[in-house]
């Protein structure tokens, strides 16, 4: 019998992509003299904020052994909702904010059930969802951001909690609730489970498509939550919020060691994924490397971390 | 002179000897037995020899020559696994050729007439009645057994065939054509390696035998020295009387006779109008061929798959069906044969595949109580003598007949009122089945309902105490087991529409 | 200690601040060397130009100062502004002399510009708007005059008859948009002129491309484009050569890009109204060089507008 268990998998699979992310971070640091400066690192988790909420999302997702393309689009369009509604309907911002998140909510739940009830791939409705929501979001504002979002709730997006961007610690707490849910509840243990073996989960009588429902509803409202703090952040509801957010938070899970076919990994892991992604987005700038080449170059450490990964796990497991 | 010669065979995984100063010979136009229980390290032994594996000792020869320094030498041998692995989506034909390099199928295109006729030849000579451009989803379980066995003989090259399990999912009809094929391959010079749990079946086909326990070889000569009893011995180091019954004992003489689960007019997808009543203190069979529709009923009963009409009451309550949840939560549940389909969540270790079912117990307000989950988890394995290096191996590790003892182990957890076992045995050495059977026995007489679903009618009649028999998605008969002779049982499974007896 | 002392001690103390403050004065300080970070909207052709330009003045300053001059060029890898924010939060991390910046949007890029300069780094923005209220240094040419040079010259072309489209840029760009509405203006002088479509092309010549044959399509009457970035008449150009209509339906373009000039050579186009990216880059770096040295410089530095033809644009 081999010795390779779940959690030791994880263990090891936690450590290649720590010790990948200390690697780098070590190298920035000695790279680039700007690299620790407390203004940087600001920089860095502010960047992390909002792709990791998307990127908890996901990966919660991915667990469960679906995928969900609209995450992005979901975060620009309630974004956008929420700016029309504190800008032009001049609601009050903390009522528009919460309604856009129940708007994320919502539309994370269509994917669900569209999901569930109609037994289609979720890549390829959510493809179609993003369509949708996306056109949505074009039609609303065509093409124009809705300036003047309140002071008020500005501090969201700039302020500093603790010495921390508010987005970074917004994130923290919410990477901190995921990983307990997911960890230490029977719900999060059921989405192991319908990973893993989906009929067999059925068959334990686990209510496989109410879990699913959920999992998308919470991603929804995550990427609702992501694109609202963009919007405090910026001070406008920016149409094209969230564009950028659909790859990067599932290669951070990849990297993070979530398996694309469902069943292993953690939020923690896919968080620190996309620290990684972070970092290395920073250090192109900081060093300057030619525009042509950052695709290159970030792509070629991406491979890096997660050969990294797969040949340590190798070496520490022996061939077998 | 032996054609596959193996000596002082031995490999090593990390912390385990797998397999120990092993010898096998192994000559052209015999069948020879691969005997041992589920983790006596045949299968480490076959990957072995097909090379699959490297050896950490001994040698292999092949034709007399090392296979260490000609690795080529292993195209002599073929395997095929217990586990069907064709591909289900894609026509028998190119299952049979793929990938096309075998017979000048190849090069830039297929071409799928030739192919076709090439494959119908193997289809012939195996008599398997699908036809070349069926898919693999569409053909019954017999046939793709038997295709597996063709797609390994399209081969040329092949001397010697490993056989792993290959009647373990067929009744005894299609045993029988997997037998006569195994013939074919002996009558034309072949050497063939037959694993099977199955022990008459073994003394039928086999010429020579080597027993291995615990990774080590500890007996072999001809079949035709060694009987039934001595096999047994030898596999499991200790005496197991084979014909043991594990009948409950009736229900003493006037207590109340009590019905825990009926079916009444029960109509699905591959069954039609079933109605049965299952009593406390039983254990209830349900005989039939394969496609009988006995796993279909059963899994509409406990809501995996929908009823089209007739209804279910579980305690004298009308029971609703349509969802597995509402059916765990009421203590009905349903231990399916594909262990790997329906069973086990093959990533996640011992205790997460034991935890998942009584997560209501062990969770508190701050969640899930690792140390709870770890205490229970050591008793179900401790109650079930589940063979495991710790709590946190992956299930996937495990033997066939611990993977079964963890699923029943994590079903006894949830304190049941009904389990339904579909072929419970299938793959599993003897000494595990009599320890499943014991299990299920002391369940019904502690007045859990129990539902035998079996294809071996060995099985049905040692454990069952009435045994239901149905034919194309119809019961054809109810027996009882005490009382009714095996020509009686097998004409119903037949479909000669014998009357229910007096049971 | 007598009093003539004293005065003097007191003389020195007024006296010597005002000595070390000489150096202090505007345009006195000097340093070894500059860094100065160029950040376009995104990659594009048009910005390389920019940079050239950005280049040539590192060049002049080096050779006429001895003081070494280092452009780091930082492009967004999509028209963006969560990323274009990202590279100039990144790029102040670094301390640079002076960051110029080419606006993807002016409210969405405020926060990070704020933090530039609280961060006391001087910040010159070229080819588009200063956010409200902020006082910086902007570099380019008048939109609207541009736009205006383009569109008389169509409708010149046209005898003052006959429908035109214009193809937009990205919408949220401020200076797309004013040229957009410039050329709306200028065809609403005229009677004979009708506006009969509107594209849109977010700087990209595939989308120019492809919505500029629809608008063809739809539209068969069409006798005349114009276009608001430098993608858009290079996919209008491409969309007028597939339908067979080099001739029957013109074009008068946008900046100087390699293929817009090619256009013009083929006669696919008849002109373009050229803003001067090189001059745009170069005034850049002149500008963050002297607000380096403490000195203000000027609200708006005009390139100006170079009207390319057949003539002057060459072999």
């Amino acid at each position: 019998m081999q010795r390779k268990n779940r959690l030791g998998f994880l263990k090891n699979q936690m450590m290649g992509v720590l010790i990948a992310l200390t690697v780098i971070f070590v190298i920035s640091a000695i790279v680039s003299p700007y690299f620790l400066t407390s203004y940087n690192m600001t920089v860095v988790a502010r960047s992390l904020a909002f792709v990791g909420l998307i990127t908890i999302g996901q990966s919660m997702l991915m667990i469960l052994g679906e995928l969900d393309l609209s995450l992005g689009v979901m975060a620009g369009l309630c974004g956008v909702v929420s700016g029309i509604l504190m800008v032009n309907f001049g609601l009050n911002p903390w009522l528009a904010m919460f309604l856009s998140l129940c708007l994320g909510a919502a539309l994370g739940f269509f994917n669900g059930i569209m999901v569930t009830t109609l037994g289609l791939h979720s890549l390829v409705l959510t493809i179609g969802t993003a369509g949708i929501f996306g056109g949505a979001n074009l039609v609303l504002t065509k093409g124009v951001a809705i300036t003047n979002i309140p002071k008020e709730v500005q501090f969201l997006g700039r302020g500093d909690f603790l010495g921390m961007p508010v987005p970074f610690v917004i994130m923290i707490v919410v990477l901190a609730i995921a990983s307990w849910v997911i960890l230490k509840t029977p719900f999060g243990r059921y989405i192991y489970a319908i990973g893993d073996n989906t009929q067999a989960a059925r068959m334990l009588g686990i209510k496989v498509d109410r879990v699913r429902a959920l999992v998308f509803t919470a991603a929804g409202t995550l990427a609702a939550l992501a694109g609202l703090l963009m919007v405090t952040r910026l001070g406008t509801a920016q149409p094209s919020i969230g564009e950028t957010w659909v790859l990067p938070p599932i290669a951070a899970s990849v990297i993070g060691g979530v398996a694309t076919t469902g069943g292993i990994g953690t939020p923690f892991g896919a968080i620190l994924g996309a620290s990684i992604i972070a970092v290395i987005e920073n250090i192109i700038v900081l060093f300057g490397v030619s525009p042509y080449w950052q695709g290159v170059v970030s792509g070629f450490i991406v491979v890096l971390a997660i050969s990294f990964d797969s040949i340590s796990r190798r070496y520490l497991r022996g061939n077998g | 002179m032996a054609f596959l010669e193996v000596e002082g065979l031995g490999r090593d995984f990390p912390g385990v000897r797998a397999l120990h100063d092993v010898d096998l010979k192994l000559e052209l136009g015999r069948v020879h037995i691969l005997a041992g229980e589920n983790g006596a390290g045949k299968s480490t032994l076959v990957k072995l020899v097909t090379g699959a594996y490297a050896p950490s000792r001994g040698r292999i020869l092949i034709d007399g020559q090392d296979v260490a320094s000609n690795p080529g030498l292993h195209r002599y041998v073929a395997y095929v696994p217990q586990e069907l692995n064709l591909f289900p989506n894609i026509s028998v034909a190119e299952n049979l050729f793929l990938p096309y390099d075998r017979k000048k199928l190849g090069g830039l295109t297929v071409n799928r007439g030739k192919l076709e006729r090439a494959a119908q030849e193997y289809l012939d000579r195996y008599a398997i009645t699908a036809s070349p451009r069926d898919l693999v989803r569409d053909v019954s379980v017999p046939d793709r057994q038997l295709l597996q066995i063709a797609r390994a003989s399209t081969n040329k090259d092949m001397k010697v065939l490993f056989l792993d399990e290959p009647t373990s999912s067929l009744t005894s009809a299609e045993i029988e054509r997997v037998m006569n094929v195994v013939r074919g391959f002996r009558d034309s010079g072949h050497a063939i390696v037959f694993i099977s749990h199955k022990i008459e079946e073994v003394l039928a086909i086999g010429d020579d035998y080597t027993v291995l326990r615990n990774g080590q070889k500890v007996a072999d000569g001809l079949i035709s020295e060694i009987d039934e009893q001595g096999l047994i011995r030898a596999m499991s180091g200790a005496e197991i009387a084979i014909d043991q019954r594990f009948r409950p004992d009736p229900r003493p003489e006037g207590a109340p006779e009590e019905v825990i689960l009926s079916a009444d007019g029960l109509t699905g997808t591959g069954f039609e109008d079933v109605s049965f009543e299952l009593k406390r203190g039983e254990i209830l069979g349900f005989a039939g061929l394969l496609g009988a529709g006995r796993s279909e009923l059963m899994q509409t009963i406990f809501g995996y798959m929908k009823a089209m009409s007739g209804s279910v009451t579980l305690k004298g309550k009308p029971f609703p069906l349509g969802q597995t949840s509402r059916s765990v939560k009421a203590g009905l549940l349903y231990l399916s044969e594909e262990r790997k389909q329906h069973g086990i969540l093959p990533q996640l270790s011992v205790r997460e595949n034991v935890g998942i079912s009584i997560l209501d117990q062990i969770t508190g307000k701050l969640g899930i109580s690792r140390r709870q989950e770890r205490n229970r988890v050591a008793e179900v394995i401790k109650a079930y003598d589940i063979k495991v290096a710790g709590m946190s191996q992956q299930i996937s590790n495990l033997s066939g007949g611990n993977q079964q003892k963890v699923i029943i182990g994590r079903s006894m957890a949830t304190a049941p009122t009904v389990l339904i076992f579909d072929e419970p045995t299938k793959g599993i050495d003897v000494r595990t089945k009599a320890e499943i059977y014991r299990i299920m026995k002391r369940l019904a007489e502690e007045g859990v309902g129990i539902i035998l679903v079996s294809s071996e009618m060995e099985e049905l009649r040692r454990c069952a105490n009435r045994i239901i028999a149905m034919y194309s998605g119809r019961v054809t008969g109810t027996f009882d087991t005490a009382t009714t002779s095996n020509e009686t049982l097998v004409g119903a499974l037949f479909g000669s529409e014998t009357n229910t007896d007096a049971a | 200690m007598n009093k003539l002392t004293i005065a003097l001690v007191a003389a020195a103390a007024v006296a010597l601040p005002g000595i070390a403050s000489a150096a202090d004065q505007p345009g006195m300080m000097k340093k070894d060397s500059y860094r100065f970070v160029i950040i376009p909207k995104v990659v594009h052709p048009w910005f390389d130009l920019v940079n050239d330009g950005a280049m040539e003045a590192g060049a002049v300053i080096e050779a006429q100062t001895g003081s070494k001059v280092e452009i780091v060029y930082s492009a967004p890898q999509q028209a963006d502004v969560v990323q274009q924010n990202q590279i100039i939060e990144s790029s102040i991390a670094t301390r640079p002399d002076g960051i110029a910046i080419d606006l993807l949007d002016a409210s969405g890029n405020r926060a990070s510009l704020e933090d530039a300069l609280g961060q006391g780094i001087p910040v010159t923005v070229f080819d588009s708007v200063p956010p409200p209220g902020m006082p910086l240094t902007s570099i380019g040419n008048d939109f609207c005059e541009q736009a205006e040079i383009a569109s008389e010259r169509l409708v010149e072309l046209l005898g003052g008859e006959g429908e035109v489209a214009i193809m937009m840029g990205v919408p949220t760009a401020p200076n797309h948009a004013i040229r957009a509405e410039c050329h709306e203006k200028v065809f609403a002088k005229y009677d004979g002129i009708k506006l009969v479509a509107t594209g849109i092309d977010n700087d990209s010549i595939e989308t120019a491309q492809k919505q500029a044959a629809a608008i063809m399509q739809a539209n068969p009457g069409l006798k005349g484009w114009v276009a608001c970035d430098a993608a858009g008449p290079i996919g209008i150009g491409q969309a007028i050569q597939e339908a067979g209509k080099v001739g029957e339906v013109l074009m008068v373009g946008l900046d100087n890009l390699p293929e817009m000039l090619q256009l013009i050579r083929d006669g696919v186009a008849d002109s373009s109204s050229s803003t001067k990216p090189q001059m745009q880059g170069y005034w850049s770096v002149m500008a963050m060089w002297q607000q380096a040295t403490g000195i203000e410089t000027p609200k708006y530095i005009d390139t100006g507008i170079a009207i390319l033809t057949k003539d002057n644009v060459g072999e």
